[in-house]
């Protein structure tokens, strides 16, 4: 497991690497996609096999998806007409991007999360790892585990998330309307 | 040997790439795709820390991020859109009209 | 009395209520019914009041007149009730000036008759009656100042009551400033008695003025206080300017506020308070000084003035003089005596004046009067009375009251002989002067100027009635104190009696010396007057004489003083104030404030670049503060 964790990695922070430095905003968009694969090999690694399955079903799926749809909607790819007025930022944006991560870097070396992540109980039959203590249902990263939580402490958000979802609905339907005239 | 810390050194590292896209790109569908990328490495670091304390909340948390994430997007892009409409252009420099 | 006493309050100030607030929808004979019968009710109720005073035993009648109506002020140990005293003294007061008032009302509803504000005119006599009747009846130092101070406002409404003209309003400033400064005095005098008695009422003061020994300091400085108040009042010398100004105002204004009623609220002051100068000889001392350089300064005025009114104005100033000269010297009831008859003569003398103004349209310049004889009869004969009576020719009124006064100074003996003098010379003075205006005005060759003439009528009756009924009063009013028959003292005696008895206020016997001398001067002054001045104007004068009548004319060059020493300093400063202090300093810091501020928005102005990115990168440092800061907690 640690070489399929490496070797995820390093593709993730490459993708990542590419998202931002492409210049056509299609291969931007692809690379993200690949980016949202090697996350979700993660959450796998990590015991969240629900919420790999929903990061490729909603993140890859739907929204990369809608991306792709409003990039060729309009002109994919004519970026950078002209010069770029704020030229002088880059420097200072890299600069600034090279001490967030040195001082994050720091942060994760220096304190005590050391500990290896076990992964002796990973199989790749799809069967749930022991339950948790305390919860009925399956164990952590299970869809019943999740569902329990879902229906009973975190009842009140999920609710008002699906208000949310509701009203972005509406937002993106009088936003995005041609007027009539 | 794979620790929690390993894990939270690729989310920094996503993070730090997700808001440097942010601040050298002028396309606002890239800056958006950035933002996305931010979002989801902190969505790998709570996953991570649930593992690491045996508890689901991390994963619910996440569930969430991402719902909204989801909304967001939609009208974000929405948005864009209906810039490109009046202006013509996607270039984020052009919405420039609050300046003084 | 309790019972019906408001009403001489609230009468008055329910006529000028409706005649200001409705009056210009009535009918001006509405107005002059409301206007007048307000008073005449007034009167009405003062002469009941007075037939029950003087029912009373004399005890009774300083005692039984102090009326409390409710309380005023109540801080801590400062109680101040509205209460009023009718006594023997207010009783005097108040038929003058009902009675007065209330003739003077009539005799306007036929002078005013072409005026377009003569609801308004009503209403602010209303209110001076009022203010003035307020002054009269309070039985406390507070409530007297208020009368005073209102009075000081309704003369200044009605001097300025023909607000058009910039001398009239000139002039009702004047007035108002000066009677401010009086105002101050009194109330400098109220503070020292609350101070030192914490007491305003009468009864309170006097009761503990009367246990101070002669010529306290407080009751000097009290004394004095007061007087300024009384001097600015009753335009005495040094604030005395603004009366020939006030004659601006309509004529029975100038009958009413300027000669009969308001002048004279600083006589019933000193009167009032004769306690208080009875306790302090040097306060009386200089009462009597400043009545007796007012008369004669007064008097030398008048002998130059042209205009008719301006001459009865200095005329009254001189009379007050006597008033206050017969108070100064302790004969209380001989200034009030003088006070009562000048009320009635001086009166008859404005209206005569408004019916010679009235019949000529306007004209008030004495070079343009003469031979009136013959066109305005009535108003000859009844003004012919007055100067009669003002020049103390017996037995008209004027005669028994001046010569009383005299009496007493020249029995006071030592230095008060000088202002017998002073009282006999300023008599002669008032027969040359009046009898000159007698004649320059009715007599010789007519100097009316056409379009005046042709305008030339006798006023009707209702200006005409008051004046005779003056005119009884100026020849029968002597009568009620003659020597050894004087009724009017012994009715104010009990007054002037009262805490203190100072051996002030006695009757002296007449004075043969003093009474031969002034008609003498009578019979000189009028001859004079007739040979100088029978055929009309005289030619301009040359050389030194020339320049004494200047210096006259310049009325002693008082209003050139007072500008000099007073309003060129304060325009300096005013001046000063606005274009150093205010344009350069102040308004220099507040738009350097608005400049640098401007400057500075100019400046910080770019950073909203309107580009988002900028945005962006400034979100991402100050994130980036914030981690490196809770990093740093660690």
């Amino acid at each position: 497991m640690t070489v399929v964790f490496w070797v995820t990695a390093v593709v993730a922070v490459i993708t990542g690497l590419n998202v931002i430095l492409q210049r056509n905003p299609v291969y931007s968009a692809l690379f993200l996609v690949a980016n949202f694969f090697c996350l979700a090999v993660f959450y796998v690694l990590l015991d969240a096999q629900f919420l790999a399955a929903v990061q490729v079903i909603v993140y890859a799926g739907a929204i990369m998806v809608l991306f792709l749809f409003v990039i060729t909607l309009l002109s994919p790819g004519r970026e950078d007409t002209g010069d770029d007025p704020l030229a002088v930022l880059r420097i200072p944006a890299l600069i600034l991007g090279a001490v967030l991560a040195a001082v994050l870097a720091v942060q994760v070396a220096t304190n005590n999360l050391r500990g290896p992540i076990d992964h002796t109980h990973f199989t790749l039959d799809s069967t749930c790892p022991p339950p948790l203590p305390n919860h009925t249902g399956g164990g952590l990263g299970c869809v019943n585990t999740i569902g329990d939580q879902l229906f009973s402490t975190y009842l009140f958000p999920f609710e008002i998330t699906s208000f949310l979802l509701l009203l972005a609905m509406l937002g993106a339907v009088v936003l995005a309307k041609r007027k009539i005239s | 040997m794979v620790s929690t810390s390993t894990y939270l050194v690729v989310g920094a590292i996503l993070f730090t790439l997700g808001a440097v896209g942010v601040l050298i790109r002028r396309d606002p569908l890239v800056i958006f795709m950035s933002i996305e990328m931010m979002l989801n490495s902190v969505n790998l670091t709570l996953v991570a820390f649930a593992r690491r304390l045996h508890s689901m909340d991390g994963q619910i948390f996440v569930f969430f991020v991402m719902t909204v994430a989801a909304a967001e997007v939609v009208i974000g892009l929405a948005i864009i859109v209906s810039i490109f409409r009046t202006r013509e252009t996607i270039n984020v420099d052009a919405v420039n009209s609050m300046k003084g | 009395m309790h019972g019906y006493a408001w009403l001489l309050l609230v009468l008055p100030l329910l006529g000028f209520v409706i005649n200001g607030a409705v009056g210009r929808r009535l009918s001006k004979n509405w107005i002059g019914l409301i206007g007048c019968g307000v008073i005449g009710a007034a009167f009405v109720v003062s002469l009941i009041a007075y037939f029950q005073v003087m029912g009373w035993s004399a005890h009774d009648q300083v005692t039984k007149g102090n009326l409390d109506y409710y309380q005023w002020v109540s801080a801590g140990s400062l109680k101040i009730d509205f209460g009023m005293l009718i006594d023997p003294l207010s009783a005097t007061m108040l038929l003058i000036v009902t009675g007065v008032g209330f003739l003077i009302h009539v005799y306007s509803v036929g002078y005013m008759h072409e005026d377009e504000d003569f609801s308004r005119f009503f209403a602010y006599m209303n209110l001076f009656i009022f203010s003035m009747l307020l002054l009269v009846v309070a039985n406390n130092f507070l409530f007297l100042l208020i009368g005073w101070g209102l009075v000081g406002l309704s003369s200044y409404l009605l001097i300025g009551f023909w607000y058009q003209n910039m001398s009239a309003l000139l002039a009702a400033r004047k007035a108002l400033i000066m009677n401010v400064i009086g105002d101050v005095g009194i109330m400098l005098a109220i503070f020292l008695m609350i101070r030192q008695w914490g007491t305003l009422t009468y009864t309170g003061v006097f009761a503990k003025a009367a246990t101070l020994h002669s010529n306290d300091h407080v009751v000097t400085a009290l004394c004095l206080l007061l007087l300024v108040g009384a001097i600015a009042k009753s335009a005495q010398i040094p604030l005395h300017t603004w009366l020939p100004d006030a004659m601006e105002g309509p004529t029975p204004v100038s009958a009413l506020i300027h000669a009969a009623t308001m002048v004279t609220a600083g006589v019933y002051l000193i009167a009032r308070c004769h306690v208080l100068y009875d306790l302090s000889p040097f306060a009386a001392a200089v009462v009597a000084i400043i009545g007796a350089v007012t008369a004669l300064v007064a008097a030398t005025i008048a002998l130059v003035q042209m205009d008719i009114k301006r001459v009865l104005a200095y005329s009254t100033m001189s009379q007050i003089g006597y008033m206050f000269l017969g108070v100064g010297i302790g004969a209380y009831s001989s200034g009030m005596f003088h006070l009562m008859t000048h009320a009635f003569f001086k009166a008859l003398l404005f209206m005569g004046a408004g019916s010679i103004i009235h019949a000529l349209g306007g004209e008030q310049d004495l070079r343009k009067m003469g031979g009136l004889r013959s066109k305005l009869p009535t108003t000859y004969v009844l003004f012919t009375v007055g100067v009669v009576a003002i020049a103390g020719i017996p037995p008209l009124s004027g005669f028994w009251s001046k010569d009383e006064i005299l009496t007493h100074a020249a029995a006071r003996g030592d230095w008060y002989l000088v202002l017998w003098a002073m009282g006999v010379a300023t008599a002669g003075m008032t027969v040359f002067y009046m009898f000159r205006l007698w004649y320059l005005a009715f007599h010789g060759r007519s100097r009316v100027e056409k379009d005046a003439a042709a305008h030339l009528h006798e006023s009707p009756p209702v200006m005409l009635a008051p004046m005779w009924v003056l005119a009884i009063l100026s020849v029968i009013g002597g009568f009620i104190q003659l020597p050894n028959f004087g009724h009017f003292h012994d009715w104010l005696n009990p007054v002037f009696n009262q805490y203190v008895y100072s051996g002030n206020n006695v009757e002296v016997d007449f004075n043969w010396w003093s009474f031969g001398l002034l008609m003498a001067l009578i019979v000189v002054a009028f001859v004079g007057a007739r040979d100088l001045y029978r055929q009309g104007p005289r030619p301009k004068l040359k050389g030194p004489t020339a320049a004494i009548q200047k210096f006259l004319l310049e009325k002693w060059y008082f209003d050139y003083l007072y500008n000099l020493l007073f309003e060129l300093p304060t325009y300096m400063l005013a001046r000063l104030s606005w274009r150093g202090l205010d344009r350069k300093l102040i308004d220099g810091v507040v738009n350097g404030v608005t400049r640098s501020i401007e400057g500075a928005s100019m400046d910080i102005g770019p950073v909203e670049s309107g580009y988002v990115r900028t945005y962006a990168i400034t979100l991402f440092v100050g994130v980036l503060l914030v981690v490196v800061l809770a990093v740093a907690q660690r």
